[in-house]
């Protein structure tokens, strides 16, 4: 497992219908990133969650702050201090409607929610300059 | 300057116009530069020219290639380029080009912005650290306008007798997996839609979505192939480093990943293709990466990936190793579920190609090469050119898991009608063997592999490609801290008559900490030469060398080797 202290969660979303023919609602992680944006090839995510207390095997959820429990509560197991939440609906936007990678980190930091270890912090409250350089410590 | 470079040896300050190995970008410059920038390049070599749809599309609706506008004036490069003896090669989109803005097509028609797999809107960053965003190819409109862009540009290259080459030009990247994967692939949406409208006109054929998408790229190779019959010479694909979805985070922290760039690099030899540097921003790893390519893919590479045929002499230059031809559809996880890749990447990494049942030719190399095929990649049409090559004398593993039952039973047919040697094995799964002559066939079902654990899966992999008593020399190196190498070989001189092949490996520890491995070479290798040794210590007793690198060293060691068999 590769060690690192900040993880980038990157979800999708989408309703399927199931058998009762009611809409359910599916969040989906669709890459999990490392502090440097290495993409965790998905032998080593499903080492993460190995390596977790969770007996969870996939990695789609019913609710979006399940997903982001999930990961918060394997915080500690994972090695992480910091998580960063992005849905790949406001990632396309933002790769839309940016022109270089600085236009790209703007948007980002618009739509991204950051867990910090005992912390929540809303979307609106964290530095820019974190997410993009990774952690100092 | 080596007739053979396909980059330049000596440092100059990078040109957008020619941003990488032997491209040009005609459109970076000023016309009235073309003589001189033409003049960098060596003579009779291949520069690659893409031709750019979107620059050559005018508001008339017609293309432009003469001298009405002076930035589009084809003409005037070819009679450039004739003058001072140059080659040029016209490269015409068979998909998106990432290096271009909106992937290359002209502006009213990117409409629709083709997905990755994963749900991305397809981007990469280029060498201005920009982003292209791709629009999709596999719109009907877009097909429609493709055959009156070929269509203008074979009339063109006709009217004004040029005789350049055209290759149809597939762009890609390669995957985490190792794989190449053409930008033409479009997973969005608006996909999705269209292929939903095809199925539901085409009800009586059951159509996949991969299928539809194949059919499509099939129709845009179709196309160019007839409008520019002249000067087509066939498909060139061309792996963009940098250009993957996991490349697009991390260039998007604005890093640089030297080794992953090698990764990509050596990964486009296993899969046939050109490793291209265009979207690395000018950077000392561009450098270090540029030099890599210019040494690995040699005209010899070259004519190979350009369905050329090479001269003599280019025998002698350095092509990569290969031990195995995969033939896979990995959509079943032939190569990952079998534990046939990680066997692969921990015995002989990078000394195997993927390639296609319709690519296989018979093997003049003095080892012995494997063919591993997935069962679903044959069908009814390429099951005699299978049959035939095993005649031929070569070596063929073959899953069944996915081989249709059909054929299954004419393989049985056929061995029973012509008396084949065969046996029935039981190692974790049933195993039969034929074997005619120096022709050999196994054939196993993966299924029960799959629930194996991984060292079961090595252990069946070790035994089965034991038994063809490959010779290959391994490299014992620190799991944790595993170096970069890669193996080539070439035909021997007249010099060399002792041997049966040289064998070089270049071996790179691309980190800042220090390594060290240990070759153990079998009595049928004998080093010949110790080459570019930058930052090693070498040590060699007897059969043993053991190495140590200081961090970024590298050393290429070349061997002799002969079979005693023979």
């Amino acid at each position: 497992m590769k060690e690192t202290n900040l993880l980038k969660i990157i979800y999708s979303y989408r309703v399927f219908v199931d058998q009762d023919g009611l809409e359910r609602p599916i969040f989906e992680v669709v890459s999990i990133l490392d502090h440097k944006g290495q993409t965790l090839t998905e032998q080593i995510q499903y080492n993460l969650l190995e390596q977790s207390s969770s007996e969870r095997r996939t990695f789609k959820f019913e609710d979006i702050e399940l997903l982001k429990s999930y990961f918060i509560d394997n915080a500690e197991t994972l090695k992480v201090s910091k998580i960063y939440f992005l849905n790949i609906f406001d990632l396309n936007y933002a790769l839309e409607n940016s022109s270089d990678i600085s236009d790209l980190a703007k948007y980002w930091q618009q739509y991204s929610s950051v867990w910090e270890k005992q912390n929540y912090i809303s979307k609106d409250k964290f530095s820019l300059k974190d997410f993009f350089s990774g952690p100092t410590a | 300057m080596s007739p053979l470079s396909l980059t330049y040896p000596e440092e100059r300050a990078f040109d957008s116009s020619i941003p990488s190995e032997n491209w040009f970008f005609y459109w970076k410059t000023s016309p009235t530069l073309w003589e001189a920038k033409l003049n960098y390049f060596p003579d009779n070599f291949p520069i690659f020219i893409p031709v750019f749809w979107g620059l050559h599309a005018q508001a008339n609706g017609s293309y432009e290639f003469t001298d009405h506008t002076p930035e589009t004036n084809l003409l005037k490069l070819s009679q450039l380029a004739k003058s001072l003896n140059k080659n040029l090669v016209f490269l015409v989109p068979l998909g998106p080009m990432p290096f271009l803005v909106n992937g290359g097509l002209p502006s009213f028609l990117a409409r629709k912005l083709a997905h990755f797999e994963n749900g991305l809107v397809m981007s990469v960053i280029n060498f201005e650290r920009k982003i292209n965003k791709i629009y999709s190819y596999l719109e009907r409109d877009v097909l429609l306008e493709y055959q009156r862009f070929t269509r203008s540009f074979g009339e063109f290259l006709k009217h004004h007798e040029l005789n350049s080459d055209v290759y149809g030009f597939e762009s890609g990247k390669i995957l985490s997996n190792g794989l190449f994967k053409s930008y033409l692939e479009d997973y969005s949406p608006s996909f999705v839609k269209y292929y939903n409208f095809y199925k539901q006109k085409n009800a009586e054929v059951k159509t996949t979505e991969n299928e539809f998408r194949n059919m499509i790229n099939n129709m845009y190779v179709a196309t160019a192939r007839d409008n520019i019959a002249k000067n087509w010479v066939g498909e060139l694909k061309v792996s963009f480093l940098g250009g993957s979805v996991e490349d697009l985070f991390l260039r998007s922290e604005d890093n640089e990943d030297i080794e992953n760039y090698f990764t990509e690099l050596f990964d486009s030899y296993t899969n046939l293709v050109i490793p291209s540097s265009l979207l690395l921003p000018p950077s000392d790893t561009k450098k270090v990466v540029d030099r890599c390519i210019n040494e690995m893919t040699n005209r010899r590479y070259l004519m190979e990936c350009m369905h050329k045929a090479s001269y003599q002499e280019e025998n002698f230059e350095l092509t990569p190793l290969n031990f195995f031809n995969v033939i896979h559809d990995n959509s079943n996880g032939f190569l990952e579920q079998s534990g046939l890749m990680a066997y692969l990447e921990s015995n002989f990494k990078w000394c195997y190609n993927f390639t296609n049942i319709n690519m296989l030719e018979n093997q003049n190399d003095f080892h012995e090469r494997i063919t591993l095929i997935n069962g679903q990649a044959i069908d009814a049409t390429n099951f005699t050119k299978l049959i035939n090559y095993f005649l031929a004398g070569n070596k063929i593993i073959l899953d069944t898991q996915y081989l249709d039952e059909n054929l299954l039973k004419k393989l049985e047919y056929f061995a029973l009608e012509n008396n084949l040697e065969t046996q029935n094995i039981l190692l974790h799964t049933k195993l039969t063997y034929y074997k005619l002559q120096a022709g050999e066939i196994i054939l196993y079902n993966s299924e029960s592999l799959k629930a194996k654990n991984h060292s079961t899966q090595n252990e069946f992999w070790k035994k089965m490609i034991n038994y063809f008593d490959l010779h290959h020399l391994d490299i014992q190196e620190d799991n944790k801290n595993p170096l970069v190498y890669f193996w080539r070989r070439r035909d021997v001189t007249n010099r060399e008559l002792n041997f049966q092949e040289i064998r070089r490996v270049s071996i790179f520890n691309n980190s800042h900490v220090k390594k060290s491995c240990v070759l153990n070479f079998p009595d049928n290798f004998a080093v010949q030469k110790i080459l570019d040794e930058t930052g090693v210590k070498l040590q060699h007793e007897g059969k043993n060398m053991k190495i140590e690198f200081k961090p970024y060293a590298k050393v290429a060691i070349e061997f002799g080797f002969y079979n005693e068999r023979n």
